[in-house]
């Protein structure tokens, strides 16, 4: 039973954790119970209620969406590092090229990724509207580049760069992200369209990977440290 | 610090529940649990009873006191008695109001 106490973060558990062991000794849980305990578990990670290390103060609770979307984010860009390895590196051939195998679906990811991280970076103050145009954007040209290959592939792969580009220049202006990563995201935009036009894939795919790796880092930050103005979930 | 329950979501309903249960005195989680499910017909889980407690306290709407061996009771704070009874004021004017409409409409 105490098991399952270790689904709960740390500073819960140091809170609430020996109370609560005494009331499931005098009571043991039946097996919608455990259930219960096990959705409380998962409720104390994303709505922590309880100061302590890697908790939020409550009255700072972050919102669910956002912290759902970091996740995303970051799974993407491992399975992003993943695709770009494997394209290269394992004898895997899915649609008979290598260049276009694996990493079609690293692409795919990618824009999910880029897509999500850009949604994270207009969560800020005065972008209400631009979440949802950029995600739109980034999941169209991209899957239109997985589904129907050349000439949408040069479309596609266009977008993206486009839309990490845009992505800068709106963290520029609200001041979302830092100097540098708003340089890092234009040097891997400007080399990604190059690749596009030059048809070389490595610095395509290379600089589209450092652009997901920037924002999801900066999505992830954004969960470490949300913005004063936003409200608790 | 906030004396509305509105946004505690799906823990509203134990909430109002547990501060219902704290009105009267003191009492630790599991004797909670135990009024609960004398008051309402159905027993709150512990993982749900937890969570509520967490919220209600970090709105400052019931205190820990020390604990008693491991377990801790709690109490209703000024701003939980005042939450409760607004809480209360309003679900008894919802439910005479709507007494009221189903009186009228099965008089005709």
């Amino acid at each position: 039973m105490t098991r399952l106490l270790r689904l709960y973060p740390g500073a819960w558990r140091d809170r609430y954790g020996d109370e609560l062991v005494a009331l499931l000794e005098e009571h043991p849980a039946t097996a919608l119970e455990l259930f219960d305990l096990m959705r409380g578990a998962l409720d104390a990670h994303l709505h922590p209620q309880v100061r302590g290390s890697g908790a939020a103060a409550p009255d700072k609770e972050i919102p669910v969406n956002q912290r759902i979307l970091g996740a995303m984010a970051a799974i993407g860009g491992l399975v992003w590092i993943v695709g770009i390895v494997s394209t290269y590196l394992l004898p895997l051939d899915v649609y008979g090229e290598r260049d276009t195998s694996l990493a079609v679906w690293g692409v795919a990811i990618g824009a999910g990724l880029i897509g999500i991280a850009l949604g994270e970076l207009g969560t800020r103050p005065g972008s209400a509207s631009w979440p949802g145009h950029a995600i739109a954007i980034a999941s169209i040209s991209l899957g239109v580049t997985v589904l129907l290959g050349w000439p949408w592939l040069v479309i596609g792969l266009t977008g993206l760069p486009l839309m990490v580009m845009l992505g800068a220049a709106r963290a520029y202006q609200t001041d979302a992200l830092p100097g540098r990563a708003v340089a890092a995201l234009g040097v891997a935009s400007v080399t990604a369209l190059v690749g596009v036009f030059g048809f070389t894939g490595g610095p395509l795919y290379a600089a589209i990977g450092v652009a997901g790796l920037v924002l999801a880092v900066m999505a992830f930050r954004s969960i470490e440290a949300p913005p004063a103005a936003e409200h608790p979930a | 610090m906030s004396g509305d329950l509105g946004d505690l979501g799906r823990f509203a309903e134990p909430s109002l529940f547990i501060l219902v249960s704290l009105g009267d005195r003191p009492k630790h989680g599991y004797a909670i649990m135990e009024d609960i499910e004398a008051l309402s017909g159905s027993r709150i889980g512990p993982g749900t009873l937890y969570a509520a407690l967490a919220r209600l306290e970090a709105r400052g709407l019931i205190e820990a006191l020390p604990p008693q061996d491991r377990r801790r009771p709690y109490k209703l704070t000024g701003l939980g008695a005042t939450t409760l009874k607004a809480q209360l004021e309003g679900l008894e004017g919802f439910a005479r109001t709507g007494l009221r409409r189903l009186s009228g409409s099965s008089s005709t």
